[in-house]
């Protein structure tokens, strides 16, 4: 067995340090994605953990006049349950009410689950409609990128070592858009997703305004569909636009994937799913 | 503990007693409990936080042991199987309804079983069908079908709120 380390810091800046001085120490948070993956990879080039679940920085759900300020350690049961967020912020609300088990819900985070991007991460469908900030900090910048760079960032392999995600920020419009979340899985409880859509928009004199949709788990990372979502601005929503932005999101899915065998899932499933997330502007 | 260690001592509370264990970094909370504070009520069965058989309350919430590293106990209330039943040895109304309603089998989820009763009934004592079904939605069991688990938690909050017991 290797020598861990085990290092607990009370400020960011020492958890910066130490990460800096140990590039292949680890952060930790809930753990949930980092054990698992220690523990399955003998040969992991890990050396420690900096746990930063003391963090008081890092910690907590706030809000102003125009905004929520989720802490990265907020765990998805405590975003779940927060009844400011479940008002204000359904889709994502909804999004860390399917995370897993409640046993994972009370440990994981929001800031581990966006920092593993895993493809069927949860909460990223819902992050990108709702045009989500992230405040990342080094040792000599802090930074605020938008969710939808940040994955690009990821993609690109551009993603700088060294940093530490701080918190979310998500703007609170006067009005609560019209939102829906849909986690596809295998079974109702403790599944990973298959297919994952998030919606968000306004109805206005009939016509869809600010529609914005996005879909997890079907690419490596979760993506909008802007396409899509053209389609429908500013229209009243029909049966026949639905489906039509149904066969958009696979089309513009497909572009990124390629037809792999499980297409013939995930073309009449998908095309489905977005036509659900739809219909309910009519 | 602000100085990084390769060896830990993690002080925490368990089942009501505070204990300080020296661990190892890599270490997680159901390697302290099990190995070293020799609390094997808690269950080991994938080690990935899927089966829920791991299960302890840690700070009164329901959370995979095998996804906690001991250093991250640091400080925290931990509670196992073992810190459910009363100083003379009588079993906690939930432990007793598992065995009156047929719900223990072989047995190993049993204790996670419990303790997300336990941590249920804490905040919600007369729980619909539904609200259990959700607390044990992270616990595999492949031997009872659920049911009597089911039955079991709904009669231990029958008989902690009609007669009182403890
Ligand atoms: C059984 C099981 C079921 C699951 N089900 C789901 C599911 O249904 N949906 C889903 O989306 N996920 C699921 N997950 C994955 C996981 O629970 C989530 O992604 C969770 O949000 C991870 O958060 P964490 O705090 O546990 O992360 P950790 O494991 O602590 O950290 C994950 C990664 O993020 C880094 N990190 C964490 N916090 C920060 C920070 N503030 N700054 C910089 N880096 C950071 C760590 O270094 C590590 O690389 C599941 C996991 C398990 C074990
Ligand atoms: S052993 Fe921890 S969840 Fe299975
Ligand atoms: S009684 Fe055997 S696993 Fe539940």
């Amino acid at each position: 067995m290797k020598n861990i380390r085990f290092f607990q810091p009370d400020t960011v800046v020492h958890a910066l340090e130490f990460l800096h001085e140990h590039p292949k120490a680890r952060i930790v948070a809930g753990g949930t994605d980092l054990l698992p993956e220690y523990r399955e990879k003998e040969d992991n080039a890990i050396t420690g953990f900096i746990d930063i679940m003391r963090i008081r920085e890092l910690s907590g759900i706030s809000f102003d006049d125009h905004a929520a300020h989720i802490g990265a350690l907020a765990t998805h049961a405590m975003i779940a349950q927060n009844g400011t967020l479940k008002e204000r912020l359904p889709v994502l609300s909804a999004a860390c009410s399917h995370v897993g088990s409640p046993q994972i819900r009370n440990l994981g985070t929001i800031g581990g689950n966006i920092i593993t991007m895993s493809a069927c991460a949860d909460t990223l469908p819902a992050l990108l409609v709702l045009e989500a900030r992230m405040v990342m900090r080094s040792l000599h910048q802090t930074r605020t990128i938008t969710v939808e760079e940040y994955i690009d960032e990821k993609r690109k392999q551009l993603v700088p070592p060294g940093e530490m995600l701080i918190k979310i920020v998500c703007d609170l419009p006067d009005e609560v858009p019209l939102s829906y979340f849909f986690k596809l899985s295998r079974r109702a409880a403790a599944a990973k997703a298959r297919m994952t859509v998030a919606r968000t928009a306004y109805i206005e004199s009939g016509q869809v305004r600010n529609l914005r949709l996005s879909v997890g788990a079907v690419t490596s990372l979760a993506l909008r569909y802007r396409e899509a979502e053209k389609l429908i601005e500013g229209k009243a929503v029909t049966d026949q636009l639905c489906c039509q932005a149904g066969e958009r999101v696979v089309h513009d899915m497909l572009a990124v994937t390629g037809r792999r065998k499980s297409a013939a899932y995930k073309i009449p499933v998908l095309t489905e799913m977005v036509r659900r997330s739809l219909e309910g502007l009519q | 503990m602000n100085t990084s260690q390769t060896e830990i001592d993690v002080t925490c509370t368990v089942n009501g007693r505070s204990v300080t264990v020296r661990t190892k970094g890599g270490d997680r909370l159901i390697d302290m409990l099990r190995d070293y504070l020799h609390l094997t009520g808690t269950k080991e069965g994938c080690s990935i936080g899927e089966c829920g058989a791991c299960t302890v309350l840690m700070d009164g919430l329901p959370v995979n042991s095998c996804m906690v590293l001991a250093g991250q106990a640091q400080g925290k209330e931990i509670l196992t199987i073992e810190g459910l039943k009363h100083e003379d040895g009588d079993l906690h109304p939930l432990q007793q309804a598992f065995i009156d309603a047929g719900a223990i089998q072989c047995g190993y989820c049993t204790p996670a079983m419990i303790l997300c009763g336990y941590a249920l009934l804490q905040r919600s004592p007369r729980p619909s069908v539904h609200e259990i079904k959700q607390a044990i939605s992270g616990t595999l069991c492949r031997c009872t079908g659920y049911v009597q688990i089911i039955e079991a938690v709904t009669l231990a909050a029958d008989r902690i709120q009609t007669k009182g017991e403890k």
